[in-house]
């Protein structure tokens, strides 16, 4: 009997089938000069990239953009060596093979304005410019703590600060910083992190472990410390910002903050190249680097933006404070050659 | 013979903790607030309105059910010609044809995953939907390929020996006798496969590309950055209309069975 | 891999069963026909699987084996899959056979609501309901905040970020599969068996033990078969609901492809995860006729 009745809901899911695919190819991309397809991150961050660059770029340049996501670093690799790539800029991080890697193709300083990164707070690379900056920072919740925290010595205070931290245990290039973090706590000159010492970090972390919240994506982290499941955490300061905005209980400190930058690259044999370029370009130029911090706090990386003074207030970058406060530089040559020695040592030692 | 108290009280249970995640989502969903707290906040339909103005959900719906269907009916076609080689075929081993029809049953997704990818991203059906849709295909292939097998073996032979008998080519005598016999199992193995490609998130988010988006990709990047109610919202509407489709595609089987009896 | 094809000799009876025996001789029209559809299955997946064990060996070489084997992390992964896969396999029995008992013995309105919950679960999700289970288990959750508001408990119950809520989670998920492989066994069985067991004196548990379990046994064999190597799979959820203990094999290679750029390595873990899964297949041919696990795959009738 049962199957009699899935054989007819299978014959209507098939009549379905053919209204819906009927109705569905109804636009196609709208044809311009030129095109090219993005791959960012997604989420939010990815439709405020839209809004801020990708729609003013189609529409001056008259170029079809379409986009993707999640960007997948063995995904790059893969349409490389098959020579099928679909990607013509991608967003990635400082994890991925900045100034020698087989699957991108070098940036091309005719029409990106490399000149204008001399200097600054966030290198470019061979392979990759910078598009925009954002920090991780100490996070609390408000209601949970009955004093705000000052620096990163009191995340590893249990006594004084008790409650669970959030603590990133994703993707192994977001460890960046929080070894480096533990080790200043430990006492290691900032200026003699590197090498990082590893397992002295782990140590040091050692002495808060059973009270880590362990988390797997950044989005949860804000998550994690507003619903005070967690007291303190390791966020990103643009959700943060977002989250305080809808009045959850929560505010983070700029001290000790990891300053982070992503960038664009272009896979090698990508099909627009020159596109790839010049969008490059629009994006990392001193004139629209800093469209995207109306949106998002997530500051330019161009150092010769100019942002207006209450939002530069929310960016990584104009809040460099001095001395023992100051960002923790993180040494991304050395990260990508020990990447996988690192993240089985922080694996062993998590689970 | 009805069952125990005590299998009963368990079987009640069991039911509500199967149907709890649904109802928190579906409860979740209707949240006047901007993050997901139980109970909810409130009561409004603003991301029911978010959703349906959204592109994003719209496109995914529609590459998620086109996945399914295609992969359905590939699953259907393959599985049940394999099941026939398997029952009735002399010339190949029929070891190796269940084998070959059962090892996407086994194989665990993450690995068949690896594979697709690194094999499709060769050829031209990368960032196809034929390229989704067939990789869902195979990974449905044993579901109709048992089904079918099954009722092959409950087909009694001598009615098919009855229908020739009775003058009919062998041609009209698999459109006409035998089909009709297994057609319902091959359905059923369809549906499914229809459900595999439905809900399937590993393999379609390795052959993602932009045009070929399916509902679980986009449920996957909200789940790493923390759910937002539009998402219960769209799950909501998903659950519900896939049960609607059923009960419809019952009520329309009963009719007409009520027709031919 | 002899279990397999032990197996594999198990399906093959079922199929000669099917054999049409008075078939005349000549042009073998079912091989004719099932070619194309074969080519199909051994150029679509055949192929990829290939490409899996290939690189896995020469990406760059036997050497991932060794590095594969030689990371604790790793090895400790292999054997938290296999603890979790056999605890939630036994989990989806014991909550799934009497759900699947009295979904099949009881009246109509038990056997709808039964249905209706199995069905609203099965056709929502397995991301989203593992979202759900997150806003149910949290320290700030349903259950603890309820639990809390009602003066139970002072301090959050630990059902979160730990082996339970894994557990929980990927027994919800995986209880379907096994109610609907042993439901519909027990369909098959004529009540008036059960009827009669009694109707001479029998006690329920005896009853039950005599008629429907060994009944029933193709059903649960099937069932936990498919659970547990599905589970094997499994580490989105684990991966959400439990901590970093709860680490699989799954996470292990997705990570290996996604971050490190080494498809080699994560063709070598994904090679070791399908040793395993033959290596449970070919233990369970041994005590049990592949045949009736895989029959019972069907959700026919």
């Amino acid at each position: 009997m049962m199957v009699k009745k899935l054989s007819v809901a299978m014959t209507a899911l098939l009549l379905c089938l053919g209204l819906v695919a009927c109705g569905g190819d109804d636009d196609s991309a709208a044809g311009g000069e030129g095109k090219l397809t993005f791959a960012g991150w997604g989420g939010t961050t990815q439709e405020n990239i839209d809004k801020a660059w990708l729609q003013p770029y189609a529409k001056e340049s008259g170029v079809a953009v379409t986009q993707d996501s999640p960007v997948d670093y063995g995904k790059v690799k893969q349409m490389v060596d098959a020579k099928n790539v679909i990607w013509d800029v991608f967003e990635a991080g400082s994890d991925f093979g900045l100034d020698e890697n087989d699957s991108l193709t070098p940036m091309d300083c005719d029409i990106v304005a490399c000149g204008d990164f001399d200097g600054g707070p966030i290198p470019l690379y061979k392979y990759g410019v910078p598009m925009f900056t954002f920090s991780v920072v100490l996070t609390y919740n408000t209601d949970a703590l009955t004093q705000a925290p000052t620096s990163w010595a009191d995340f590893f205070d249990t006594k004084k600060f008790p409650g669970k931290r959030a603590v990133y245990n994703g993707v192994p290039g977001a460890l960046q910083g929080l070894l480096d973090t533990a080790l200043i706590q430990d006492g290691v000159d900032p200026a003699d992190l590197y090498p990082l010492d590893v397992d002295r970090a782990l140590k040091k972390l050692d002495s808060i472990k059973d009270d880590i919240v362990f988390y797997s994506d950044f989005g949860q982290c804000t998550q994690l410390v507003g619903s005070g499941e967690a007291v303190m955490g390791n966020c990103y300061q643009g959700r943060d910002l977002t989250a305080m905005d809808e009045g959850q209980p929560i505010d983070f400190i700029w001290s000790g903050q990891v300053i982070y930058a992503d960038y664009l690259m272009v896979p090698k044999g990508a099909p627009n190249q020159d596109e790839a370029m010049k969008l490059i370009a629009y994006i990392t130029s001193a004139e629209h680097n800093g469209d995207f911090a109306k949106l998002q706090a997530y500051g330019p990386a161009n150092p010769k933006t100019e942002l207006s003074p209450d939002l530069a207030a929310k960016m990584p970058t104009s809040n460099v404070m001095p001395g023992a406060d100051a960002p923790v530089i993180v040494d991304d040559k050395w990260w990508n050659d020990n990447l996988e020695s690192v993240t089985q040592k922080w694996n062993a030692w998590a689970s | 013979m009805n069952a125990g108290l005590f299998s009963r009280t368990i079987a009640v249970v069991v039911a509500l903790l199967l149907a709890a995640p649904t109802i928190v989502i579906a409860a979740t969903s209707f949240t006047s607030g901007v993050i997901i707290t139980f109970p909810p906040k409130g009561f409004s339909m603003r991301w029911y309105e978010e959703i349906f103005g959204d592109r994003a959900w719209r496109d995914a719906f529609v590459t998620s059910f086109t996945t399914g269907i295609l992969a359905a009916v590939i699953a259907m076609v393959i599985g049940t010609l394999l099941a026939f080689m398997a029952a009735r075929g002399r010339l190949v081993p029929r070891s190796l044809v269940a084998t070959l029809a059962m090892t996407p049953m086994i194989v665990p997704l993450v690995v068949a995953g690896i594979g697709f990818y690194m094999a499709y991203v060769h050829t031209s059906l990368y960032n196809h939907i034929t390229s989704l849709a067939l990789a869902h295909a195979m990974l449905g292939v044993p579901f109709c390929f048992l089904n079918v097998l099954a009722a092959l073996t409950a087909v009694d032979p001598r009615v098919e020996e009855a229908a020739s008998i009775c003058g009919a080519g062998k041609l009209t005598v698999i459109a006409t006798v035998t089909v009709p016999l297994v057609l319902p199992s091959a359905v059923a193995g369809g549906l499914f496969a229809f459900v595999t490609s439905w809900d399937e998130v590993v393999v379609a988010t390795l052959l993602a590309t932009p045009t070929l988006r399916t509902l679980p990709i986009l449920f996957l990047s909200q789940l790493r950055e923390g759910l937002e109610p539009s998402t219960s919202a769209a799950a909501t509407v998903i659950t519900l209309l896939t049960i609607v489709l059923l009960v419809i595609a019952g009520l329309l089987s009963r009719r007409q069975r009520g027709r031919s009896t | 891999m002899s279990g397999r094809d032990s197996g594999v000799a198990e399906v093959t009876d079922l199929a000669a069963v099917g054999i049409r025996r008075a078939g005349r001789p000549g042009i073998d029209f079912w091989t004719l026909l099932g070619t194309p559809a074969m080519l199909v299955v051994l150029v679509a997946f055949g192929v990829p699987l290939f490409m899996v064990v290939y690189k896995s060996a020469t990406d760059p070489g036997l050497v991932n084996y060794t590095d594969v084997m030689g990371d604790p992390v790793f090895r400790k992964s292999l054997f938290k899959t296999i603890e979790i896969a056999v605890a939630a396999t036994l989990a989806a029995l014991l909550l799934g056979y009497p759900y699947a008992y009295v979904m099949a013995r009881s009246g109509r309105w038990m056997r709808s609501f039964l249905l209706v919950a199995l069905m609203v679960s099965f056709w929502t999700s397995l991301l989203i309901r593992t979202f759900a289970w997150q806003v149910l288990l949290q320290n700030t959750g349903v259950i603890n905040t309820e639990l809390k508001r009602l003066g139970l408990i002072d301090t959050p119950l630990p059902i979160i970020r730990n082996e339970f809520a894994a557990l929980v989670g990927m027994t919800q998920m995986l209880a379907p599969f096994l109610i609907l492989a042993v439901y519909a066994l027990i369909r098959a069985i004529p009540p008036e068996l059960e009827q009669a067991a009694m109707g001479m004196g029998a006690r329920r548990s005896t009853m039950f033990r005599t008629v429907v379990l060994p009944l029933s046994m193709p059903g649960v064999a099937a069932g936990c078969v498919l659970v547990f190597v599905l589970a094997l799979g499994f580490y989105i959820t684990p991966q959400v609901l439990g901590g970093p203990s709860e680490r699989m094999v799954g996470q292990s290679i997705a990570e290996a492809v996604h971050a490190f750029v080494r498809p080699g390595l994560a063709c070598a873990m994904a090679v070791i995860l399908l040793l395993l899964v033959g290596l449970v297949l070919a233990a369970t041919a041994r005590f049990m006729r592949l045949s009736d696990i895989l029959k019972m795959g069907s959700m026919s009738e």
